[in-house]
């Protein structure tokens, strides 16, 4: 089989996988070597579906030793399988990052005989990539559920990031879909990764620096769809897992019906509009200062009419409208229309010169959803209602053309 | 008020913000070219190194690095009102210190617009550049940006790369920036007669391969992918070349 055939294969079978990101890391290129990389994170691509691509994404292999009920390459799957060799892997990735077309690697792999016979793999990618070509741009490797300890401290000092796939929120669903893979395997890798970094962190003390152990942190991806569990069992174990494991980035994945007859596909549709809210969710919890039970209330999934933000804001009507002049930060971030940029926009005039109404709009605010909710002294243009009711329909009204249920045929 | 008139360059602007600080509410524009429409008096400042140098300073020691990195920003900035909103700017801050930025008037948000334009599209272009090998091993890049950005990416590349011979080529303003061994020049060129290296053609293919590869065609959204990816970005990616 040739090389382009293989790439084929194992990038069909990667993408799936929704991680792409090279942010994290700030490491300058050094004299020798190939590579840099920038905290913020570079994208070089975007494909037909809108994804980024930073890294070029592969699987090692295909040829899984697993039957996982969800997985286009599971072993009952009849589909091409192919693996590469370590060298081919380093080989491609030097050669496309010299051309500007990646950041780097990320690299997962089916499970081939064994997690710690397919882990050795991945660590020989990445050493051929650090210790021969003195690589220095950036490495995302995949944790092998249920893979030794040893074999994951060695990856992590190799790798800017590494990331396990929890797939479901519960361990029953996990249980029932993938039924070779351990709740316990995935939590003591992700463990192990959180403890060796917390051990390694560089401290104010003198002496020299430790050496990089996961520098970008990990990162985990969920399933949606595919199981029964709702949003609410989703965002809890997300807000545990960003809380206890300090995990940097959960990815949430539509499902796609690879493992369904085509007729049975088209009705399970990609559920493509809960992941985007799930996203807005996830987003409000690191960057907003939301707790998940605050954003569901007391629903069990998302409100698909509106942004979460918007919904909570509406359920808690009471604390609004805030004025732009005198409201706190954290209230501030919680008006729908206003992101930590606008309201940082905010602070700064305020402190100069009063806001008036007219030039909020001029921060940056959303214009459309915050006036809903705000007044300067007190003032608002024109009559805006007090009914919370009204608020969500109209806010439902003006959302529903942005956000719609995206169908593959109108894509085209 | 009156059109202020200067050369364009970086310390003619400088020049043009001493010589219009005592008269600084009644700059109404700052062009290049003298505007035939303008029913306003114009006025032309020439370039004084000595006064520029004078305003270079005072921004370094007063208003901060972060400060006068914008300023060298938003100068790289394709809008036609990035003069006037440099010099106004920079006006306010001499009056209140860099704290000016936190204003809501039309030229400080302009002068934040221009910098933000240019930053997010050299950052763009740090993803979007591809780089070619030439037959004699050094890599080439060709590009279009909207905005001057090629002085704020040349460091990055020189430090990706810093054992590589590389030009990145500007098409529409015709400048080349070089990095030797991690060296960066910029110098213009009349035109470039790339010769691709022997194994170019089968890597962008593999390429081509590995990107159409990854879409997953129950989420097709060319339109996000456009929002992205620019059209006018095409032109120099191979992946999104029609095939020959």
């Amino acid at each position: 089989m040739d090389l382009e055939e293989k790439l084929g294969i194992l990038t069909d079978a990667a993408k799936y996988d929704v991680s792409c990101a090279s942010s994290g890391v700030d490491r300058k290129g050094a004299i020798g070597g190939t590579g840099n990389s920038a905290a913020c994170g570079i994208c070089h691509s975007w494909t037909a579906d809108g994804r980024c691509v930073s890294l070029l994404k592969l699987l090692y292999t295909n040829a899984c030793v697993y039957d996982c009920a969800y997985c286009v390459n599971r072993r009952s799957n009849d589909v091409p399988r192919a693996s590469f060799t370590p060298q081919e892997v380093a080989g491609l990735t030097m050669a496309f990052y010299r051309r500007n077309m990646i950041e780097g690697l990320f690299l997962s792999s089916a499970v081939a005989v064994s997690p710690d016979r397919t882990m050795e793999r991945l660590i020989r990618v990445a050493e051929i990539l650090r210790l021969r070509e003195r690589f220095g741009g950036y490495i995302h490797m995949k944790v092998i559920p249920g893979a030794s300890r040893g074999l994951v401290e060695r990856l992590g000092y190799l790798a800017d990031r590494v990331s396990v796939n929890i797939e479901f929120p519960t361990d029953q669903e996990l249980a029932l879909m993938a039924p070779d893979k351990t709740p316990e395997g995935i939590k003591s890798n992700m463990l192990t990764v959180r403890d060796r970094r917390l051990e390694l962190l560089p401290t104010l003390y003198r002496g020299p620096k430790p050496p990089a152990f996961v520098p970008a942190g990990q990162s985990t991806q969920m399933i949606l769809g595919a199981g029964d569990s709702d949003d609410r069992e989703v965002l809890g174990r997300a807000e545990s897992l960003y809380q206890t494991v300090g995990m940097k980035r959960v990815y949430y994945s539509a499902y796609v019906p690879v493992n369904l007859p085509p007729e049975e596909a088209v009705r399970a549709r990609t559920p493509l509009l809960r992941e985007h809210r799930v996203y807005q969710a996830d987003w409000l919890m690191r960057f907003y200062g939301f707790e998940a039970r605050e954003i569901l209330g007391e629903r069990r999934f998302l409100d698909q009419k509106v942004d979460p933000k918007i919904a909570w804001a509406v359920d808690n009507f009471h604390l609004f409208p805030l004025d732009v002049n005198t409201a706190p930060r954290e209230m501030l971030l919680r008006v729908p229309g206003l992101g930590p940029r606008t309201v940082q926009r905010i602070l700064a005039a305020r402190r100069l010169a009063a806001i008036s109404y007219d030039s909020l709009a001029k921060t940056g605010a959303v214009m459309k959803r915050a006036r809903h909710f705000v007044t300067a002294f007190g003032r608002r243009p024109y009559p805006l209602t007090d009914d919370p009711e009204r608020v969500y329909r109209a806010l439902a009204g003006a959302d529903t053309d942005a956000c719609r249920q995206l169908s593959f045929l109108d894509a085209v | 008020m009156i059109d202020c008139v200067f050369d364009g360059s970086f310390n003619g602007l400088l020049t043009l913000v001493f010589d219009t600080w005592r008269i600084r509410d009644k700059v109404a524009s700052v062009i290049q070219e003298p505007d035939a429409g303008s029913l306003l008096p114009q006025r032309f400042y020439y370039t004084q190194d000595n006064k520029a140098s004078r305003v270079r300073e005072y921004i370094d020691n007063r208003m901060g690095e972060e400060f006068a990195f914008l300023v060298k920003a938003a100068f790289l900035s394709s809008r036609p009102e990035r003069f006037r909103a440099i010099v106004n700017t920079i006006h306010r801050a001499c009056e209140m210190g860099p704290k000016a930025l936190g204003l809501l008037e039309d030229d400080v948000l302009c002068f934040l617009d221009c910098h933000k334009e240019v930053t997010r599209e050299a950052h763009r272009f740090q993803g979007l550049l591809r780089l070619r090998e030439m037959a004699d091993g050094s890599l080439l890049a060709v590009f279009a940006p909207r905005h001057h950005v090629l002085p704020l990416i040349m460091p990055h590349f020189a430090d990706r790369f810093p054992g590589e011979n590389l030009i990145i080529y500007d098409e529409g303003r015709h400048i080349a920036g070089l990095s030797e061994k991690g060296v960066v020049n910029l110098a213009r060129v009349a035109g470039l007669q790339p010769q691709d290296s022997d194994g170019e053609r089968e890597l962008e293919e593999l390429w081509r391969v590995f990107f159409s590869r990854l879409a997953i065609k129950e989420r097709l959204n060319p339109r996000l992918q456009m929002q992205h990816m620019p059209r006018y970005t095409w032109k120099h990616l191979p992946e999104m070349r029609e095939t020959p």
